[in-house]
């Protein structure tokens, strides 16, 4: 226990810039949100009069709510998803590019733990930092709106807890990839994989075409799995409709998905992987 | 040769090469080395740039991959072998350490996860150390960079500790107190100590037995006092050269009249003056090649 404490606290010690990069982004929007507030009142502008929400249907609002909510979620989860690709690198290649691999390898502390303790600070601390964010803003902007023009803080609420879910899938898988790249690539890891998957899908599609295969593209699946999307292409009637209700029923019934449960699948694969090949590395 | 206690029994084993070999790529960094490394010893490892003396340490620690069976205490270590280090601390170049942490941090971290930390001996080299708490390391002058390494490494309840030219690009003053610190504050009759350095001359009055590497091969492993008295100076005027070349010396130097070489103690040479060699000079006439081993 007290390993792993030490190893968390030092992983903690030297990415927390790195871990803490969304909070920087929110604070910044903030931040400039506040000064454009700022700024109006100072100018002597009634903010509350360019908010005319008295004609908008009630079903409006809350599709409002909910689609604000995932969407910002998703724009955190954007960056969570930026700072985590970072992480993998750092956190798998920094001891050796900072010439400090033999002072943390030369201690009696096995592979295994040191690996995951530093998958679990990547994984794990991006998807704290992000709901902390994401929590802190919703609970701020759903506060916002609901006094403003009475959107449903429950549903705004719900649609960031599911946003948030997305997102969160979607980090484990995307960080997961690329932190098995990082265990093959001590440099450049996100460059070398992206370019073996383009690699790969080239190799297909001209296997395709010359022998008339139907392998299917594994860009377009990977993508699928990496992205953040608010699909209505099921429910397109229940859109125009604005059957919010509805809609969220959809969007848990896409969150317990095969989609999600085979990014969770391959995360795992890419971890045990991630594994072996750093666990086969010469500490030269 | 085997080491001997004062009653004449032999010292345990601690480390047990065998048949080790080390390719990178075609080439042959390690060439079937069979090495014992007793306990309670304090042992050298000479040899060029590139014959394979961190290659060596970092089999023995199970850093990399090789041929052949490195053991310690009679227990086979693997590549990646975790359990090495609860016997064996390492000390590489002092600039080694994460420049990302504080000195704390780094002192913290370390008593967090190795569970041979001494909290004593650390808290009593902290005293006498003056290190910056607060600082970060990569604020650390070189001199302070070693202390801390020494602070971390020699906090540690190890058997063995294996110095891999520990004190390149240190000044003179740090690297005497680097080697002071480490005899007063580690070394005992259970310990053992194996050091790699260019800079033979400062170790070589500590040293018990001297190890000498070249291409990846042992040449010679021995007790140095018994090598001092093997080997000696051989010097004569230049126009008795003949008399020692004769002999096929590999290395000869030439001063103001006189020529030096290095020859076996059994060999009279008419009217030589001899002396006692040091550890470079047998080098030198064992191995022959440039002076960079000095």
């Amino acid at each position: 226990m007290n390993q792993t404490k030490a190893l968390i606290i030092k992983e903690w010690h030297t990415h927390k810039r790195t871990l803490i990069t969304p909070l920087f982004a929110v604070a910044g929007f903030y931040a400039v949100v506040l000064l454009g507030l700022l700024i109006n009142l100072i100018k002597g502008h009634d903010l509350m009069a360019t908010m005319n929400v008295g004609s908008v249907e009630p079903s409006t609002l809350s599709m409002i709510a909910w689609v604000s909510n995932l969407s910002v979620v998703a724009l955190i989860g954007l960056i969570s998803i930026i700072s985590a690709l970072s992480l993998s690198d750092n956190i798998i290649n920094g001891d050796h590019k900072k010439h400090c691999e033999i002072l943390h390898l030369s201690q009696p502390l096995s592979i295994l733990k040191l690996f995951t303790v530093k998958y679990m600070v990547m994984i794990l601390g991006s998807l704290i930092v992000l709901f902390a964010v994401a929590l802190v803003n919703a609970l701020i902007m759903n506060s916002v709106m609901n006094y403003v023009a009475g959107t449903s803080f429950v549903i705004g609420m719900t649609g960031m807890i599911q946003g948030y879910l997305d997102v969160a899938f979607a980090l484990l898988f995307v960080s997961s990839l690329y932190w098995m790249f990082a265990t093959i690539f001590k440099s450049k890891p996100f460059f070398k994989g992206t370019l073996a998957i383009f690699s790969i899908e080239v190799t297909i599609r001209i296997l395709n075409y010359l022998v008339g295969w139907q392998i299917p593209s594994i860009a377009t699946y990977l993508i699928r799995l990496s992205s953040v999307t608010i699909s209505f292409n099921d429910s397109m009637p229940h859109v125009q409709n604005l059957d919010v209700p509805y809609l969220i029923s959809m969007k848990w019934s896409s969150i317990a998905g095969i989609d999600n449960l085979m990014k969770v699948v391959y995360s795992a694969i890419c971890f045990v992987a991630g594994y072996f090949i750093f666990k086969k590395r010469e500490v030269l | 040769m085997i080491p001997f206690l004062d009653n004449k029994q032999p010292l345990p084993d601690a480390y047990d090469i065998r048949n080790l070999s080390k390719n990178y790529g075609k080439f042959k960094a390690l060439d079937n080395v069979n090495l014992t490394l007793p306990e309670g010893k304090i042992i050298g490892l000479l040899g060029k740039n590139g014959a394979g003396k961190s290659t060596l340490m970092r089999c023995m620690l199970g850093f990399l991959t090789h041929d052949g069976e490195v053991s310690l205490d009679g227990r086979q270590i693997h590549h990646r072998d975790h359990k090495v280090f609860e016997q064996v601390g390492f000390i590489p170049d002092v600039s080694g350490l994460d420049d990302r942490l504080t000195v704390q941090q780094t002192i913290d971290y370390i008593k967090g996860v190795n569970p041979r930390w001494n909290d004593g001996t650390a808290q009593k080299l902290l005293a006498i150390s003056s290190l910056p708490l607060t600082k970060k390391v990569y604020k650390l002058s070189k001199g302070m960079k070693t202390k801390l390494y020494l602070l971390i490494t020699l906090s540690l309840d190890v058997k063995f500790l294996l110095l891999d030219e520990p004190t390149l690009g240190l000044d003179i003053a740090f690297r005497k107190e680097f080697f002071n610190t480490i005899l007063g504050e580690f070394f005992d009759e259970t310990k053992t100590l194996l050091i790699s350095t260019h800079q033979v001359e400062e170790v070589e009055d500590l040293l018990q037995e001297i190890i000498f590497i070249d291409e990846g091969k042992i040449i010679l492993h021995e007790e140095v006092e018994s090598l001092k008295t093997r080997f000696r100076i051989v010097t004569v005027p230049t126009d008795k050269k003949d008399l020692v070349m004769v002999h096929k010396p590999k290395s000869v130097s030439k001063t103001l009249g006189f020529v030096s070489v290095i020859l076996d103690s059994s060999i009279e040479i008419p009217d030589a003056i001899y002396a006692r060699p040091n550890l470079a000079d047998i080098f030198m006439a064992i191995v022959g090649g440039s002076n960079e081993s000095n």
